[in-house]
């Protein structure tokens, strides 16, 4: 998170005397993520926001959000212009606020009218530029990923200003030296006597060899930040942009098939699977129009980001992290608000396990039950290209029953103490008595028994709940 | 995990903070979860809902601001816009599309284009000035279009309740 508190904002100019130019910044700003215009696109209707955006936003109403004209994400158009404007003016902020803030300060300064204010003034001004430089690199940083090639302007200008200097210094040690000595003729800058020079040439011939091999070295790492870049532009610029396929043509095989083609994850419901890929067709089209693509693996993560906080491992709708529990979790309050509940599924399970006939779909079922309530599944599966357990009860028939095989006895050995640590307070008095997680390791403790989830198991299980409730 | 909601909710959190409108206070109740906040309102001027302070909360959806938050009073206010239990029914609430009862155009509804200052702003507009077109609560809409001075007295009444006097 910690990423997020220093975005650069247009408060940052208010109270400087150049507050205007939060106006200025504000109107770099896409109007839908509120940040600087990330390539900038222009709709059919004129309006203009990121790619990521607009695109986003077209899939999900069709519509300009603007002026809710209708509007289709082939007719958006890169708005170049803007573009570089963002860029320019990102890369003179750090200094212009720099400059505002210590305009600002002298102001104040000059408000308290005190002469010893100057004196404070000066070493204000050394802090002042430090931190303008460090802001400077931070909101550098922070744009890379905004910038296009053209972008990375203020780095060469870096560079170029570093060798500059280089060069600039080295001249100035040489001096013409009348010792009566000759200079290498290859220039290596060597002096020598006259005789000297040829068994020096050989070696000289070398050594130049290999300094122009390190030297050809350095500029080569020195560029390998930008070159790769313009590189990469080039090669995978004429990416294809992809299109959304017409989900409701699709049955979901096909379009887990269609996903998997496309190597991005492939579990879960239907729905989850479209909102999925068309998240994925809005990354890869604004990549592709972005003048400075990221690789497929950088978008891969990105989705990835995206399922934790939107799609299929997202926070559930309490806002709990799919993996973390609250640090103030009120354990005990919950288990009481919930007891009745509680009750009511140890009653039920107890039933069900009572009837031999209903037994397998019992256990099955309250599994699924611990893993929704704690969804402390989903982290353990976090690895694993295993759905979580929803879908699994989902698509019950197709594969379950190897799945089952593989899925549950691992399950319950991670299940049952990782449940506890998460579940620790409301689970303690709900846990002792219920039958279902005490059941399944002792079921999947037999090894040579395989027993799949929903089929009915040969012998009996019935006796294990006799240490439960007093036996039968 | 930075989603892309919670960036932009963060974004506006600190526009909020450091450039805050006219009696309208926003942020998150926690700083741990942005999609829970809490807003104070004050009542408009020469309005009977003046003087007071009314306490909302607002929640966001995982896809903000593709969808727009809910929002709702933590206290009583009798608002012909204002379910009994507070929810608030305001058009830049209603997610984009089209209104099944026509009541509104497309163009107030939300847009990722809308902020929660806007809504806020919409909403001060709206205890100012409440819309008896579609009321929440048809018993404060029926007091307020025709025993106004009942209205007025009433919600005086609450809002002197909720400072205490």
């Amino acid at each position: 998170m910690d990423g997020a508190f220093d975005i650069p904002d247009s408060t940052d100019w208010l109270n400087t005397p150049l507050n205007l130019l939060s106006t200025l910044e504000n109107a770099l700003h896409c109007q839908i993520c509120k940040e600087f215009y990330d390539t900038p696109m222009t709709t059919s209707c004129c309006h203009t926001f990121c790619s990521k955006c607009i695109r986003t936003s077209l899939s999900t109403d069709g519509k300009c959000p603007a002026c809710r004209t209708a509007d289709q994400a082939s007719k958006l158009r890169n708005n170049w212009a803007l573009q570089e404007v963002v860029l320019a003016f990102l890369a003179a902020r750090p200094a212009a606020l720099g400059v505002a803030r210590k305009e600002r300060d002298a102001l104040e300064e000059a408000k308290r009218g005190t002469k010893s204010g100057k004196r404070k003034r000066a070493v204000l001004d050394s802090d002042d530029v430090a931190q303008m430089e460090v802001e400077g690199r931070s909101t550098r940083r922070k744009s890379q990923r905004i910038a296009a090639s053209h972008g990375s302007q203020p780095e060469a200008i870096d560079e170029v200003d570093d060798s500059d200097a280089g060069s600039t210094f080295e001249p100035e040690h040489e001096e013409p030296i009348d010792d009566g000595l000759v200079e290498c003729p290859l220039g290596c800058g060597k002096r020598m006597k006259i005789e000297a020079v040829e068994p020096h040439l050989d070696r000289c011939e070398d050594e130049r060899k290999q300094a122009s091999r390190s030297q050809s070295r350095t500029p080569l790492s020195n560029g390998l930040h930008r070159l790769p870049n313009t590189n990469n532009s080039s090669t995978t610029k004429p990416q294809d942009r992809i299109s959304e396929f017409n989900y409701s043509l699709l049955n979901e095989t096909k379009l887990r098939k269609k996903l998997e083609e496309a190597s991005i994850p492939a579990w879960g419901p239907k729905q989850l699977l479209i909102k999925r890929h068309t998240e994925w067709v809005n990354l890869w089209n604004a990549n592709c129009d972005s003048s400075r693509p990221r690789s497929k693996r950088e978008l891969l993560q990105e989705l990835d980001t995206w399922e934790r906080t939107q799609g299929g491992r997202a926070p559930g709708v309490n806002g709990l992290a799919s993996s973390v529990m609250r640090k103030d979790f009120d354990g005990v309050g919950w288990a009481n608000k919930n007891r009745g509940d509680f009750a009511k599924l140890i009653d039920q399970a107890k039933r069900k396990h009572g009837s031999p006939g209903t037994e397998g779909e019992g256990t099955g079922k309250n599994v699924d039950e611990a893993g929704q309530d704690g969804t402390t599944v989903k982290s353990l599966e976090g690895a694993g290209d295993i759905p979580p357990p929803s879908g699994q009860s989902a698509r019950a028939g197709e594969e379950n029953v190897e799945a089952t095989d593989l899925f549950a006895p691992r399950r319950d050995e991670s299940m049952t103490p990782s449940g506890e640590q998460h579940h620790d307070p409301h689970n303690n008095h709900t846990r002792r008595p219920s039958l279902p997680i005490d059941v399944t390791p002792a079921v999947a403790g037999s090894p040579p028994r395989k027993v799949p989830m929903f089929r009915l198991p040969e012998v009996p299980v019935r006796d294990v709940d006799a240490d439960g409730h007093g036996g039968h | 995990m930075n989603s892309v909601a919670s960036k932009r909710l963060f974004q506006e959190y600190k526009q909020l903070t450091l450039n805050p409108p006219d009696g309208i206070t926003a942020g998150p109740v926690n700083e741990d979860d942005l999609f829970v906040w809490e807003a104070l309102i004050q009542g408009p001027e020469d309005t009977p809902y003046a003087g007071g302070i009314f306490p909302a909360e607002l929640k966001f959806p995982k896809d903000y601001p593709l969808m727009p938050p809910t929002m709702k009073f933590l206290c009583d206010i009798w608002h012909p816009n204002v379910y009994p239990n507070g929810v608030v029914c305001i058009s830049i609430l209603h997610p984009p599309g089209e209104d099944p009862n026509h009541y509104e155009q497309a163009s107030e509804r939300w847009s990722p284009i809308q902020s929660v200052e806007k809504i806020l702003i919409s909403v001060m507009s709206m205890i100012a000035e409440p819309n008896d077109e579609s009321p929440a609560n048809v018993d404060a809409a029926r007091m307020w279009r025709e025993r106004k001075g009942e209205f007025d007295k009433r919600v005086k009444m609450d809002v002197r309740r909720s400072l205490g006097l």
